[in-house]
């Protein structure tokens, strides 16, 4: 039998329904390559009593006749989502042994859905991250070659669907924590828009950008992922009430006629020619496919990261203070008095990033540079929006655009200098900014084999056409099918 | 830029102890962070709104209605309940996952000196 885990959801489908295997031995298969690529340190941690459970019950529902797109589909879950029974610990020392006592909307959506959990992905601790080095639980890495990042905050997320340990994950992204990670490792990525996806039960890193999202091997496994955890929530007041469109539908469309943004501001010194040129090449086969393509202006995308950097660290700082100590999550041990056993229980849960962005965003929020630096930060944010605006009224669909600057880079490699991990964030934080849909698909490799992704963006609420570039795009080109040569 | 001696005060706001071999290295990060995003001032923003939610979210409101209390159901496969209301979360539930509690009571420090 072929490698069950390598699978893609259509395969998996119609393996199931006809009994060539059933829903436990795929979630065996994925558990065993998971315990067999252990070194790529992907999941915090694994779930199989879950797992075949779950499994077991897919099996009788499959054997009474039931089918539904996911059901016995195994996946894994970032560890920064809220699942019933199973620690999640945010990638952090501080909620270490924290155990929810209910589960996400989106996971309970997931296993509505009849999708099987089989284990906690790791990530940067609290999202907080561009290369998955923040971890508590050390790094993941990449599997196209170990020795480099698998991109962040969702990087075990990536990862592990690169790997072929399992077909789909899910992920968050609050300044590009989908799109890097899938760039980085060669593989489909969606952050749907704001408001599309509930965020219940999703530990918060800066509430106004957090979105769930999905991974995949391909764009149609990506749609049928996000279809199940699109939807309005009665527990997030941020959810939508728009009602959620068929995304299968939208990937046989095509691109005939659709008119695409290529922004000027996003090929600039900087950009690495491995990078350019395979965006350049993608965006010729998409003309090629019948998209007219136009260039078009986002003027503030150099004011990006620093509206990003007011906002997000201000959000968390806020966000974070419920870390405490004293009614979950890590607390420091001695007869303490209270403050300083606030202090402790934090300075001992939190690592180093964390800690850093907690400090620039109690700075940015304190009386005296509120003004000035928050206020400013929301005004261009206002800016940033209307450059998208502007350019989705008047002249394009979609833009497509580099997801990085550079393609993944060495473990190590940033980690002494903050700055410097931010700006490899360039491309992907103005989308979060603004609210939109962005997609990543695998559109290249550089010399040394190492994968390079394409962005797409889309209007608020529409990821069809996000779907149906991808999906043509795919169509027409063989990068989704290169696999690392570890996946097996 | 700031002095270790602010970054320390900003510690103490955030309820933070930053260790003392980690001060000089959070301070030049911080500082150069700052620095870098200070840019902005160089952005006309006269006459443009402070944007804090992009879809101009306003407030949801629902009727009153009492849940019961009880662990939430785990949600079962091919189930129609993915969003049903799940009910408050009893306090044993929640209790697990504190530190230091005696029954019903969450342990903590003297308040009052």
């Amino acid at each position: 039998m072929s490698d069950l885990p390598s699978l893609s959801v259509a395969e998996i489908r119609a393996g199931l329904d006809s009994r060539k295997f059933s829903a436990v031995e795929l979630a065996q298969a994925c558990l065993a390559k998971a315990d067999k690529l252990r070194s790529l340190n992907c999941f915090t941690e694994l779930t199989p009593e879950h797992a075949l459970k779950e499994a077991a019950a897919a099996d009788a529902l499959l054997a009474g006749g039931k089918s539904a797109p996911l059901l016995g589909v195994p996946l894994g879950i970032k560890d920064v989502i809220c699942t019933k029974g199973v620690r999640t610990t945010a990638g952090s020392k501080m909620l270490a042994n924290f155990i929810p006592p209910y589960d996400a909307t989106v996971v309970r959506r997931l296993k509505t859905a009849g999708a099987i959990s089989i284990g906690k992905l790791n990530m940067d601790e609290f999202a907080m991250g561009s290369s998955n080095e923040n971890s508590a639980f050390g790094p993941a890495r990449n599997p196209w070659n170990p020795e480099y990042v698998p991109g962040g905050s969702s990087g075990g997320s990536a990862a592990a669907v690169a790997a072929r340990i399992c077909p789909l994950s899910l992920g968050t992204d609050t300044g590009g924590s989908i799109r890097q990670p899938a760039a980085f490792c060669g593989i489909v990525g969606l952050k749907p828009t704001y408001g599309r996806v509930s965020r219940y039960g999703v530990i918060a890193y800066a509430s106004s950008l957090d979105q769930v999202g999905g991974f995949a091997h391909n764009v149609r496994d990506c749609a049928l992922v996000t279809q199940a955890i699109c939807g309005e929530d009665p527990n997030d007041a941020t959810s939508s009430p728009r009602p959620v469109p068929s995304f299968e539908k939208a990937l046989s469309r095509g691109v005939k006629g659709l008119r695409i943004g290529i922004p000027k501001e996003y090929f600039v010194a900087g950009l690495s020619p491995e990078v350019s040129e395979a965006t350049q090449k993608a965006i010729s086969v998409l003309q090629d496919l019948g998209a007219t393509t136009v260039e078009i202006s986002l003027p503030h995308t150099d004011a990006a990261v620093s509206v990003y950097y007011i906002l997000a660290p201000a959000e968390a700082s806020s966000n974070l203070a419920r870390y405490d100590g004293i009614r979950y999550g890590h607390r420091a041990e001695g007869q303490l008095d209270l403050k300083t056993l606030y202090s402790k229980s934090r300075s001992e849960g939190f690592g180093k990033e964390v800690q850093r962005r907690i400090l620039v965003g109690t700075y940015v929020l304190s009386a005296g540079y509120f003004d000035a630096f928050y206020v400013k930060a929301q005004r261009v944010r206002s800016l940033i929006l209307k450059d998208f605006t502007d350019a989705f009224s008047g002249s394009c669909d979609v833009i497509v655009a580099p997801t990085t600057p550079t393609p993944p880079f060495r473990i190590g490699e940033k980690a002494s200098d903050p700055l410097q991990m931010y700006l490899n964030d360039i491309f992907t934080i103005p989308v979060n900014l603004a609210g939109l849909p962005g997609m990543v698909v695998p559109c290249g490799a550089t010399a040394s084999g190492l994968p390079i992704g394409l962005q797409l963006i889309g209007k608020h609420w529409d990821e069809e056409s996000l779907f149906a570039t991808a999906a043509a795009y795919e169509q027409a080109t063989e990068w989704h099918k290169r696999t690392p040569s570890m996946a097996g | 830029m700031l002095s270790e001696d602010e970054i320390q005060k900003l510690a103490t706001l955030a309820r933070l102890e930053i260790d003392p071999s980690f001060k000089p290295v959070v301070t030049s990060h911080v500082n150069s962070i700052i620095g870098y995003v200070a840019r902005l001032n160089e952005v006309d923003t006269s006459g443009v709104e402070a944007l804090s939610h992009v879809q101009g979210a306003t407030n949801v409101l629902r009727e009153d209605i009492v849940q019961p209390v009880g662990s939430p159901p785990d949600a079962l496969p091919l189930g129609e309940s993915a969003v049903a209301p799940q009910g408050m979360l009893a306090g044993e539930a929640l209790l697990e996952n504190v530190p230091d509690h005696s029954g019903r009571f969450i342990r903590v420090p003297i308040i009052v000196e």
